[in-house]
């Protein structure tokens, strides 16, 4: 259920939390925050603002409320998908949170177990490393929880339950922030399974979590050739030439995009980053990507791509794309100058920011969760990030 | 008042602020350890802690490994931003920690009391100067007076017992252990603040020091490139504190660090934004820690103590300010401005103001005056419907309405009146779409200002190249520009050289003090953005100026040529694409080529699909055709073409074509209907087997089937055209009658008229274009020429192509006097070429010429009617002369002219004429042309010529009457003869051929007398 998001719904001065809201939306639709990353971290932490000062009578109110900034956050800006992945992580978590402070004061009642049966361990829970953390949810059975998901409502427990619950909820949505902030961390983790110091390693464009990717495979492997495509026309190869040239042990070599064919058969292993990877394992990202990928399933190199879970959408594919064009174009600026008046009057150029890459180019998926093929990308999806009724 | 004032400021960022403030200057520390290590020790030593101060009670060390040093000296940092009088004055309200609270508070101002040796520092006694604390020998109080700072009540010492206090190595604290100082004080320390941490680490601990938390925050969003924003306080429970200091803030904190940190929720964390403490793990005596730790934090922080309060003057501000123009004076837009606004009309689909209002916000201005003078009502009323009317819009936009003014200048001399700008301010015009990072340019703006005073005005100009649709052709921008300091010397306009009779002619006029500059660039390759960055001055200038109206060529031209004012104005501009977008619409003709800059993404990130919140919902397809989200209908014949919009709820019916075109909301397209380069707004349904070309078509019209619509017209809103009408190119419909001023009944002819084109039970009225367009633009441009107006006019219509087809048609207008001036038509290279062929001139006028020639011509006549002697009615001409400071050659023209026009021929034979007029004004020509004589004969030769059937004949008689009055001598004769002018095909060369008798008299002449003198 959608609601109207004003100033009823906050607490002490609502006036802040809506200004927050409106002026991540207005950064989003300005495109002043580019790139799911940020996106996704921006969206986590107004979340918790909108979280810790919102007035609600029940769970469900909570929920419309977070699901309604969410949906307003990705109006504003439909092309950052990672949003309504946030957004559908922290109604997750905040169910869950809720539904274990429901077990446990249905087991006791009373005041002060309800407190500790739910804080302690989540105190816990929150300094531990992600993979961890995630243990534990998991061992927690699933046929304790009733499903499909129903609130209990019991008077004066809930009341007392919105007034403490606030504090575990943030700490709920903490934990999503923390994910998000150690992606790049936790995605090359486990680097060094994948990439030898034999390998050489083929990348197109900028993506942080590539960066952070290699930079770790370098350094366990102690050395790394790395071949970067320029992807002419947005040129943001040469950005990460940059970067990577800072990194010890890497051998960076940058190559126009039209080598890419000709320099595979000496490549072991493409890294990709992605803006948004679908429910099919598909893959919406810079475009030069699926080029790339064409090219090394010609010649039967791998494809890696390295992604945070939070950029794993419920959206099928991009076919519809009246719901969501996240082909994005850009400034024709990046093709031909402007001050060329005759051209730009007589030509028409098209500079598509992002493509879309078919699941079955690609050959692995590293999360900062795991690693999967991308046919078993639906399947995370409808076991572990959401629930049923999205 | 004041001074203790001060004193709160300091207080503050000492006691409640961590507001640390270093220079990017390393300052003299060990070498650190990269960062993740850094952080890494940091947890380890976190993790001994806390049990640290239990053990040892009395005097708690500063806590070296504590917060601030991984991050602070990692990056520069900062102060705070906010005043904290300001911001944080109510006290939380919590009950719990108000205790802590307040004592966190109190130091805010404290009294001037006696501290412990009896002496009363007082901050209005001695705000610079303090006697030192020590005691000497003798037991006598030290007598150096030492430099206060205004930050510590502990005392201050000479330098002599600051060493002796340095010397010490440590003392006993109250338990009797042993502590020494160098466990604790790093030494890199000033010895300053190495002092202060001593003395306060021997104090005893008051018992009312409770335990509690240390924590940091950062404030988001307000980090730069070179500073930060943090806060170290204490608590005793850090997470309503840091909530409570949000909710005062209205900003959103990240907590950074706590100590102590609980050992089990230590992790690699970034952010920990969430404290996890642990209830029984508190730091002891955490008040004297908290004053240790900002002890050591002032040391950073007195670096830039004084750019820190700048800072906080300049954070006063309200941020930038902008002057919007709602009204353009003119009415280039009618009869579709007759009846709203014409920032409201829709440019894509949302109102031009929009797009305006919209930019500014996104370049981070936050207030908005808009000025309106007609329909204020309306754009009122818009503007209340809109994001921007929202509380929690970033701007703020106050609308100002004036019904009196009809100039750009009477609005800002109102403004002015009004007293409400008071800082630099951004002028635009509300109809300019752009996506540059003005804040930039203000930036340079007020650097510039730092060092000339007198630069009172930055423009923005784009570089788009000579021939680009922003560029007005009939009247492009030229600007003369010295690249050092980018100051402009010379604004004018001129007319593409195909467009216009006299665009050769059309003089650039450089103040002689910009020659001394080492390069001067002309340049008319800018499109003007209308946007200024403006000083206060401006709108002082305007009010003294009171003749100023228009912004461009009253007000630019007047600050540049008035030696008097003494005022500069610099120009930005944007060489490339990363500099942004910014594009005005001044008329129909440009108002489609920002509709198609729009629609081809040149504006990005402002484009159609995205970034108006209010605005039709559209998605973006191949071949940049828009569709609105919500019951478009497009028949599957239909063709849409690249470049289109088609707005929601629109229909399109079988095999109708749209070709770069713009449709609103609700638009219905008939069957085999074409419309291309069209812009029909909303609410609109046109038939079928219609043509639309290069047209506006407003909202709520009705076309019915078989009306062709050809280039440039307008069809005002709620219009009926009838079955079959054919509009000609550039008619106007309006739905209400045109008034010229009196005229109140509809002539006969009108009627007729009216009929003839729009059927007999038509409901519409047509306007007559030209008589539109002049109505209100003559204001501001009366001195200029009719022609070179209607011109402009005629160019600045929609449909009117700058392409160089058009101009080459019209090129036969074109009197491109070069040499090889043939019909060939004009291309870039030539009209850039002709540019560069711009006279440059010394000081003067520009159009000067054309006014001299006339009076001088009116002095010649006089003198010649009057009977004025030759010496009188030269001083005349050269008096003129100066005036105008036009060149000799000018001159020589005008009165080779005049004297050959005063020859008549039809009395007397050919020479007497001739020797008549010139032996009496001989005196006259020769004092006027003596410079150039072979010039002169070229004048007269070109006279009879372009004359040919009253003076071909006597052109031997001129040449003669020439030599004989010495107006030109034999040389210049025979130099005449040779030059290549002189020569050319048609009548010249039969005059030319004509003269060889002459010359071969006088080559005769001149052997003579050399053999008589042999």
């Amino acid at each position: 259920m959608k609601v109207e998001i004003n100033g009823s719904q906050f607490r002490g001065k609502s006036r802040t939390t809506l200004n927050q809201i409106s002026q991540l939306s207005d950064k989003l639709r300005r495109r002043k925050i580019i790139g799911s990353n940020n996106a996704a971290l921006e969206t986590a932490l107004l979340l918790r603002v909108v979280v810790s000062n919102a007035k609600f009578k029940n769970i469900e109110e909570l929920l419309n409320i977070v699901e309604s900034v969410g949906q307003s956050l990705l109006d504003s800006q439909p092309k950052e998908l990672a949003i309504i992945n946030v957004t559908r992580k922290v109604i997750k978590l905040i169910k869950e949170e809720y539904q274990q402070a429901l077990r446990a004061s249905n087991m006791d009642s009373s005041e002060p177990a309800l407190l500790s049966s739910f804080t302690t361990p989540k105190l816990y829970d929150v300094g531990m490393p992600k993979d961890q953390a995630n243990d534990t949810s998991i061992q927690t059975p699933l046929s304790m929880q009733p499903r499909p998901f129903q609130f209990q409502r019991t008077t004066s427990d809930m009341d007392d339950f919105n007034r403490k619950s606030t504090t575990v909820m943030i700490q709920a949505i903490q934990e999503v922030i923390d994910e998000i902030e150690t992606t790049y961390e936790q995605v090359s983790k486990n680097s060094s399974n994948h990439i030898k110091s034999t390998d050489v390693i083929l990348t197109i464009g900028k993506s942080r979590t590539v960066e952070s990717f290699i930079r770790s495979a370098a350094t366990n492997s102690g050395g790394l050739t790395v071949y970067v495509a320029e992807n002419a026309p947005l040129f943001n190869g040469k950005e990460m030439m940059r970067s990577l040239e800072q990194v010890k042990g890497v051998d960076a070599i940058l190559i126009s995009d039209s080598t890419i064919y000709s320099i595979m058969p000496r490549i072991t292993k493409v890294v990709i980053g992605t803006h948004v990877v679908l429910s099919n394992g598909g893959l919406i990202s810079e475009t030069g990507t699926y080029l790339t990928s064409a090219i090394a399933e010609m010649h039967a190199t791998p494809v890696i791509c390295v992604t945070g879970q939070f950029k794993i959408t419920s959206s099928r594919d991009n076919k519809d794309s009246k719901k969501f064009s996240a082909s994005d174009y850009v400034n024709s600026g990046k093709m031909i100058m402007y001050d060329d008046g005759k051209v730009v009057e007589r030509v028409d150029v098209g500079v598509p920011y992002y493509e879309y890459v078919r699941p079955e180019l690609i050959t692995v998926l590293i999360t900062n969760d795991g690693e999967y093929p991308p046919i078993l990308i639906h399947r995370l999806i409808d076991e572990e990030m959401y629930d049923d009724e999205e | 008042m004041e001074k203790s004032k001060r004193f709160n400021v300091d207080y503050d960022f000492v006691d409640q602020f961590g507001r640390i403030h270093i220079d990017s200057k390393p300052l003299p520390t060990p070498p650190l350890p990269p960062r993740p290590q850094q952080q890494q020790q940091h947890i380890v030593e976190g993790r001994s802690r806390p049990d640290r101060p239990r053990q040892s009670e009395p005097p708690l060390p500063p806590p070296r490994i504590s917060f601030p040093e991984p991050t602070f000296r990692g990056s520069p940092i900062a102060q705070h931003k906010y005043t904290p009088e300001r911001a944080h004055r109510p006290h939380p309200r919590h009950s719990e920690g108000s205790k802590s609270a307040t004592t966190a508070f109190a130091p805010a101002k404290p009294p001037p009391s006696p501290n412990k040796n009896g002496f009363t520092v007082s901050p209005s006694e001695s705000p610079h100067a303090e006697q030192c604390h020590g005691i000497t020998k003798q037991a006598k109080r030290c007598t150096r007076r030492v430099k206060a700072q205004n930050i510590e009540t502990l005392p201050r010492f000479c330098h002599q017992h600051s060493k002796d206090i340095l010397a010490q190595k440590g003392f006993f604290n109250a338990r009797g252990t042993w502590i020494a100082f160098d466990d604790w004080i790093p030494r890199h320390l000033s010895s300053f603040t190495q002092i202060q941490l001593r003395l306060l680490m021997e104090k005893p601990i008051a018992s009312t020091d409770m335990p509690g938390y240390i924590y940091v925050y950062s404030i988001r969003d307000t980090a730069s490139a070179t500073h930060a924003e943090y806060k170290v306080g204490r608590t005793n429970n850090i997470n309503r504190r840091i909530d409570n200091w949000s909710k005062q803030c209205n900003r959103e904190l990240v907590l950074r660090q706590y100590f102590p940190t609980s050992p089990v929720a230590s992790s690699s964390r970034l952010h920990t934004t969430f404290a996890v403490a642990d209830p029984h793990l508190k730091c002891q005596h955490v008040s004297r820690l908290e004053r240790l730790i900002h002890l050591e934090l002032a040391e950073y922080n007195a670096h830039s103590a004084e750019e820190a309060q700048k800072s906080d003057n300049d954070d006063d501000e309200q941020g930038l300010q902008a002057i919007v123009f709602a009204d353009s004076f003119n009415a280039r837009f009618k009869p579709l401005t007759a009846t709203r606004p014409r920032c409201l009309l829709p440019l894509v689909n949302v109102p031009m103001l929009a797009w305006t209002l919209e930019s500014l916000a996104a370049a981070g201005i936050r207030h908005v005056f808009l000025f309106t003078c007609t329909h204020a009502d309306q754009i009122k009323d818009w503007l209340r419907h809109t994001h921007f009317a929202s509380s929690l819009s970033t701007l703020s936009v106050t609308p100002i309405v004036s019904t009196t003014s009809v100039s750009a200048g009477d609005a800002i001399r109102e403004l002015d009146a009004k007293q409400l700008i008071r800082t630099d301010f951004v002028l635009i015009s509300g109809d300019v779409v752009s996506t540059i990072d003005i804040q930039r340019v203000v930036d340079q703006h007020k650097e510039r200002r730092k060092t000339n005073k007198d630069a009172i005005m930055t423009m923005v100009t784009k570089k788009v190249g000579a021939t680009h649709r922003l560029r007005p052709p009939a009247e492009s921008p030229v600007f003369v520009i010295n690249p050092a300091n980018q100051q402009l010397h010379t604004y004018t306009t001129i007319a593409h050289p195909s467009l216009s009779r006299d665009a050769t002619q059309k003089r650039v006029a450089v103040p002689s003090e910009a020659l001394e500059a080492a390069e001067l660039q002309i340049r008319n390759d800018l499109s003007d953005c209308y946007i200024d960055i403006c000083s206060v001055d401006v709108l002082l200038l305007f009010t003294e100026n009171f003749d100023y109206q228009d912004l461009r060529h009253d007000f630019i031209n007047g600050i540049l040529t008035s030696d008097l004012l003494g005022k500069t104005i610099h120009v930005h501009t944007i060489e490339d694409e990363e500099g942004g977008y910014a594009g005005r619409v001044m008329d129909s003709r440009s108002y489609d080529a920002i509709s198609k800059d729009i629609i081809s993404r040149w504006t990005y990130p402002m484009v159609p699909d995205e970034s108006m919140p209010d605005a039709d919902r559209l998605y973006h397809d191949r071949g940049h055709r828009y569709m609105g989200k919500e019951g478009v209908h497009v028949s599957d014949t239909a063709s849409i073409g690249s470049c289109s919009v088609i707005g929601s709820h629109s229909s399109i019916d079988d095999k109708a074509a749209v070709n770069r075109s713009v449709l609103g909301q609700s638009v219905t397209i008939g069957k085999s209907t074409k419309l291309s380069h069209s812009y029909v707004w909303s609410n609109t349904a046109i038939g079928d087997r219609c043509d639309v070309r290069e047209s506006i078509i407003a909202d709520g019209v009705v076309i019915e089937d078989d009306v062709t619509v050809s280039s440039g017209c307008f069809v005002d809103q709620n219009v009926k055209l009838l079955k079959g009408t054919t509009l000609p190119p550039y008619t106007r419909v309006g739905s209400t009658r045109w008034n010229e001023e009196d005229e109140d009944e509809e002539s006969e002819e009108e009627r007729a008229e009216r009929v003839r084109l729009l059927g007999e039970s038509s409901t519409a009225y047509l306007w007559p274009s030209d008589k539109v367009d002049m109505q209100v633009d003559d204001v501001d441009s009366d001195d200029e020429e009719d022609e070179d107006f209607q011109l402009s006019m005629k160019y600045s219509r929609i449909g009117m192509k700058a392409s160089s087809d058009t101009f080459s048609s019209t090129s036969s207008l074109s009197t491109i006097s070069n040499d090889n001036s043939d019909d060939e038509s004009v291309d870039d290279g030539q009209l850039e070429e002709s540019v560069e062929g711009l006279t440059l001139e010394n000081a003067g006028k520009v159009g000067a010429a054309a006014d001299f020639a006339q009076e001088a011509v009116q002095s010649l006549e006089r003198a010649f009617d009057e009977g004025h002697t030759a010496e009188n009615a030269s001083i005349e001409l050269k008096t003129l002369r100066m005036a105008a400071n036009v060149h000799l050659s000018q001159v020589r023209k005008v009165v080779m002219d005049f004297c050959l026009s005063k020859v008549d021929t039809s009395k007397q034979p050919s020479y007497k004429a001739v020797e008549d007029v010139f032996g009496r004004w001989s005196a006259l020509v020769i004092e006027m042309t003596k410079e150039d004589q072979q010039q002169t004969v070229l004048i007269a030769q070109e006279y009879c010529a372009s004359h040919a059937d009253s003076h071909e004949n006597i052109f031997l008689a001129v040449l003669r009457v020439l030599y004989e009055y010495e107006i030109a001598s034999e040389e210049a004769i025979f130099g005449w003869y040779k030059l290549n002018a002189a020569r050319e095909e048609g009548k010249m060369k039969t005059l030319w051929e004509k003269s060889r008798r002459f010359i071969e008299a006088l080559l005769e002449a001149d052997s003579e007398s050399e053999e008589e003198s042999d």
